[in-house]
């Protein structure tokens, strides 16, 4: 990487068409956090203007105000760091197992994990919630964490990753007399951060951005996520009120933003160690 | 490898789901259409414990007004409401049916009813409960599912004309009363400088069918029998109504890709004159006033919508209260709806909403008959019709959806979209 | 395809370490395992179980007494033209918007990684946006750039150009949301590009250069080669995407304009929508092998060429 930096030449033409692209790119976006500052009729003016002419911090007062916004905001916290530090344990568990232990079955599981990369969703939808229904879980974090806690593209990722870790590390450990249990904390994690950089962010992007899951089964108000409290107040019967939908999506994404700027590094070594397999 | 691993997988899957299927339906008699237990009467004594509400969207933020209240009646019960969204509302009362684990009481759309129904999910209305002769007609009979009544009307929607007076004025015509007089006002609004003479609804799924039906309608044509064993889409009135919705582009009145989306953004095209006319729900009046201010007496006119030989009919929808089979709190839940199907709380529902009450006695309590807006409504409630109570109507409203876009855009002949119609809703059934 | 398939011959008489390793492996494989087929394989078995069955809406509440009809929900969806139409479209914009979408990330990523220096992390994030950004938000300012007198059109207009009513007619319908579902996941690429780009060997390139190589020699012989791993990695990701395709349609098109954007998972959302829940599985069960197929189909040409 070093050598690389040496050779690579900054190139002035490249940035125009690169600019006028990311103008073009990021558009949507700013016009989204515009309108958060945007009275209603300002946005269906039929205008379209990137700068709000009242502003105004009423969507977001709505937003604080009008729904229980900070419980919303604690359950989709409390939803989402369990469903990414659960992802984090068990896919890397299996993906060391699956990578460098050998146990019979090991590649039917791995297919199987795979297949289920492929299918949508909403197949499952009903029967998952029947399921957890009679598990007695319903409206409970339970009913908003379990489903999600083994992710196939997890395995995928740390299965990958883990397998890129030399076999002689491993080995050395084993003749050591650690167990692999032991071996899995005290090697495999310690050597695995960008995986689990690159998983952490995947699988809190999903979680925080799930809203069918959460609506049907979180049943009082009490259990609702930040997508689905958004939902409530800004979509009526006959009319949207984007002001607030706008102010929503606004305070949704700045966490992701926060947390992809602080993870990118790792993000891209996480998906080149894998992309490159 | 992974081939063959799939393989062995998808065998057993397969196995287990012959094993599961294999229970097979009950074939002893069609379930769906049993007559419903009627359920027992419920007494005039005070309810208890908690009684839990689905409401969605401004209902919902509303609703607890009215809990309050009825606790304030009933100091041993609790009513916890839950809003809901109004899109995924019946993802959520699905799959609530599904597991067993439900609320007591929910909030719905006429529409939706007979689906929830046909999966046993809702339970009759006891009988006694209200008197039906007070409310609504209509809304009474989108309640029923052979010959019994599954919720209790809440609110009506229904539509009437909104049109730019001013606009009219200045091409010298008046709100039409006819189906004749229609394509020629909304040319003239056109003319006198509206981009839409009257906007329709075309290509949009999940709504077109409410705009065109009541073409049909008001040809006097209708969707089934009587007594709703088959469709009568291939009649005559029926062509009529088809031909006058597609009349409306062909003669230039309204474009080929008419839309109401975004929603919310009606008024304000209204408003800016862009929109010369809309026939659309008595939600529009309280924006319209907002844009407006004072000059919405001069701008804005509303009347009932133009007739044709069938008369002025227009859609009918609303809000109705249905109690689930699954209810842990039938009783609790039956008296709070009947307690806001009283005139008062029905007129303070109302208020708060701004939703026409289904209960007739509701509008003169919320002062609604004063206003000369809101007056028209009341005109129009007289003249309305709702699309058939029954399961499949999901499916059978999007086959319309479907004919309207093409009618719009002139790729098929009224005869031809009403033999198709015919055709295709035959093949979903009415079951 | 693993370095373990030469296992067999020790198989027969395992000494007590492989035993031990074998058993520590399934502990590790476990808790994952576990919730694996608890939430994920058991609902699917049901719900695999339903495509072979005539369930409806009014089954709900008695999901088991639901009739056996073997095949002929898939017969009956091979003979409906809506979904036949369905898998074209579904085709139509995988097969357009797949090389599309990772041409495009290609193109981003090596600007961004030849010659590029300052402001790449704003770069990088600014072309990440489309991916965090809400699809409401979206489908608002992509209506204002695609509506008959919007942004794109006032653009074409000063070149001489009239417009189509992009998203109302019926041959630009399609190609619009192929144009915004590249926009929102070129992101997603252009960083697993970015990626594999830095992990190229720098001195192989220089040799190159020193041979006189030009710019666009290095990337056909050099970069394009050596990449073909994370190139497929972005095709099968993209893929498996671009196959499920329906938010942009749900929130832009409806399915329309006369059905020219309904796309498998759209016709499947419809079916669940009208209650036919055996008839929707099944749709969404050929779909899933479609998906399969197309992800086998490119493992092979990746593996063809190594």
């Amino acid at each position: 990487m070093a050598i690389r930096k040496n050779i690579r030449r900054s190139r002035w033409y490249l940035y125009i068409p690169l600019l006028i692209g990311l103008a073009l790119t990021v558009l949507p976006f700013v016009w989204m956090v515009s309108g958060a500052f945007k009275p209603q009729r300002e946005i269906l003016s039929g205008e379209f203007t990137l700068l709000p002419e009242n502003g105004t911090l009423r969507n977001f007062a709505d937003l604080f105000t009008r729904v229980d916004f900070s419980s919303y905001f604690v359950n989709s916290v409390v939803v989402a760091v369990a469903v990414v530090l659960g992802n984090l344990l068990f896919c890397s568990m299996l993906g060391y197992a699956l990578s460098k232990i050998e146990f019979p079955g090991r590649r039917a599981l791995f297919a199987v994990v795979m297949t289920m990369l492929m299918v949508p969703t909403v197949v499952t939808f009903i029967p998952l919630f029947v399921l957890v229904t009679r598990m007695g879980l319903a409206n409970t974090f339970g009913a908003l964490i379990l489903p999600f806690l083994a992710a196939p593209l997890g395995v995928f990722i740390m299965r990958q990753f883990i397998g890129d870790i030399p076999d002689s590390l491993i080995e050395a450990a084993r003749l050591d007399g650690a167990g692999e249990f032991r071996i899995f904390f005290t090697v495999v994690i310690p050597l695995s951060g960008p995986a689990l950089a690159t998983l952490a962010i995947l699988q809190f992007l999903s979680s925080w951005n799930e809203f069918l899951w959460p609506l049907v089964a979180a049943q009082t108000e009490d259990m609702y996520t930040l997508p689905v409290g958004i939902a409530l107040i800004s979509a009526g019967a006959n009319t949207v009120n984007y002001g607030l939908l706008l102010a929503g999506a606004t305070v949704i994404v700045l966490p992701i933003l926060v947390l992809f700027l602080f993870l990118q590094r790792f993000f891209i070594q996480g998906i080149s160690t894998t992309g490159l397999k | 490898m992974i081939i063959k691993k799939y393989a062995t997988g998808l065998a057993l899957l397969t196995a287990a789901s012959l094993t599961l299927t294999a229970c097979g339906r009950d074939t002893g008699g069609d379930t769906a259409s049993a007559p419903a237990t009627p359920a027992a009467a419920i007494d005039d004594s005070p309810a208890k414990g908690e009684i839990t509400v689905w409401a969605m969207g401004g209902e919902g933020d509303q609703m607890p007004k009215i809990g309050e209240a009825f606790q304030q009646a009933n100091p041993e019960a609790k009513v916890t409401v839950t809003g809901v969204p109004w899109d995924d509302a019946p993802t959520k009362i699905s799959t609530a049916i599904a597991s067993g684990q439900t609320p007591d009481v929910t909030l719905l759309n006429p529409d939706a009813l007979a689906a929830f129904v046909a999966a046993k999910g809702f339970a009759p209305v006891p009988a006694g409960l209200i008197d039906e002769s007070g409310f609504d007609a209509n809304a009474i009979a989108a309640t029923k599912i052979d010959g019994a009544s599954y919720a209790v009307p809440l609110y009506v929607d229904t539509r009437t004309l909104f049109y730019r007076k001013d606009l009219a004025e200045k091409a010298g015509v008046s709100a039409p009363k006819t189906w004749a007089e229609l394509n020629t006002f909304g040319a003239a609004l056109k003319k006198a400088g509206a981009k839409e003479g009257l906007l329709l609804a075309t290509g949009e799924a999940g709504f077109t069918h409410q705009v065109l039906l009541p073409y049909i309608w008001q040809a006097g044509g209708a969707l089934t029998n009587a007594d709703q064993t088959e469709f009568t889409l291939d009649t005559p009135q029926v062509i009529e109504g088809l031909a006058k919705y597609q009349s409306l582009v062909k003669d230039g009145v309204s474009s080929q890709t008419g839309t109401y989306e975004p929603w919310g953004s009606v008024e304000e095209r209204l408003a800016r004159g862009e929109v010369g006319s809309v026939v659309n729900g008595s939600w529009l009046i309280g924006p319209l006033k907002e844009l407006l201010g004072d000059e919405f007496d001069q701008k804005i006119g509303i009347a009932t919508v133009p007739a044709g030989a069938g008369g002025g009919v227009s859609w009918l929808s609303g809000g109705q209260l249905a109690v689930f089979a699954d209810a842990k709190n039938p009783d609790g839940a039956w008296k709070f709806i009947r307690f806001i199907s009283t005139p008062e709380q029905a007129a303070r529902f109302s208020e708060l909403t701004a939703d026409l009450p289904a209960v007739t006695a509701a509008w003169g309590v919320a002062g609604l008959d004063q206003d000369p807006a809101v007056a028209v409504f009341n005109d129009q409630l007289k003249s309305t019709a709702t699309p058939p109570v029954i399961p499949t109507w999901a499916q059978l409203s999007s086959i319309v959806d479907g004919y309207g876009e093409r009618l719009a855009r002139g790729t098929i002949t009224p005869q031809d979209a009403a033999a198709g119609l015919q055709k295709d809703m035959s093949a979903v059934g009415l079951k | 395809m693993n370095p373990t398939a030469n296992a067999p011959a020790h198989r027969r008489r395992r000494p007590a370490w492989r035993r031990r390793r074998a058993l520590a492996g399934w502990l590790l494989a476990l808790p994952f395992t576990a919730l694996f087929a608890a939430f994920m394989v058991g609902p699917l078995t049901a719900s695999l179980a339903l495509s072979f069955s005539d369930a409806t809406s009014r089954d709900l509440r008695t999901p088991f007494a639901v009739g056996f009809v073997g095949l002929s929900n898939f017969a009956d969806l091979f003979s409906d033209e809506k979904f036949l139409r369905a898998i074209g479209n579904t085709v139509y914009f995988a097969g357009v918007g797949v090389p599309l979408t990772v041409a495009v990330a290609m193109l981003i990523a090596l600007a961004l990684n030849n010659g590029v220096n300052r402001f790449r992390a704003l770069f990088r994030v600014g072309f990440y946006t489309p991916v965090v950004t809400s699809i409401v938000a979206i489908a608002v300012v992509w209506k204002y750039i695609l509506e008959p007198d919007g942004l794109l059109n006032q653009g074409l207009a000063g070149l001489g150009v009239t417009g189509p009513d992009w998203l109302h007619d019926t041959s630009f319908a399609m190609p619009s949301l192929i144009l915004m579902a590249m926009w929102r996941n070129m992101g997603t690429l252009m960083i697993v590009f970015l990626a594999g780009l830095q992990g190229l060997p720098a001195e192989v390139y220089e040799a190159a250069r020193m041979d006189g190589a030009g710019p666009f020699q290095r990337f056909r012989s050099l970069t394009l080669p050596l990449m073909r791993p994370t190139i497929l990695l972005g095709c099968v990701l993209i893929s498996v995407y671009y196959f499920q395709f329906f938010e942009e349609a749900f929130v832009m098109t409806g399915g329309g304009p006369l059905d020219s954007t309904l796309s498998i998972t759209y016709f499947t959302y419809n079916q669940f929508g009208y209650g036919n829940y055996g008839y929707a599985s099944a749709a969404s069960y050929i779909l899933a092998v479609a998906i399969a197929i197309v992800t086998l189909v490119q493992f092979r040409v990746l593996r063809a060429k190594d």
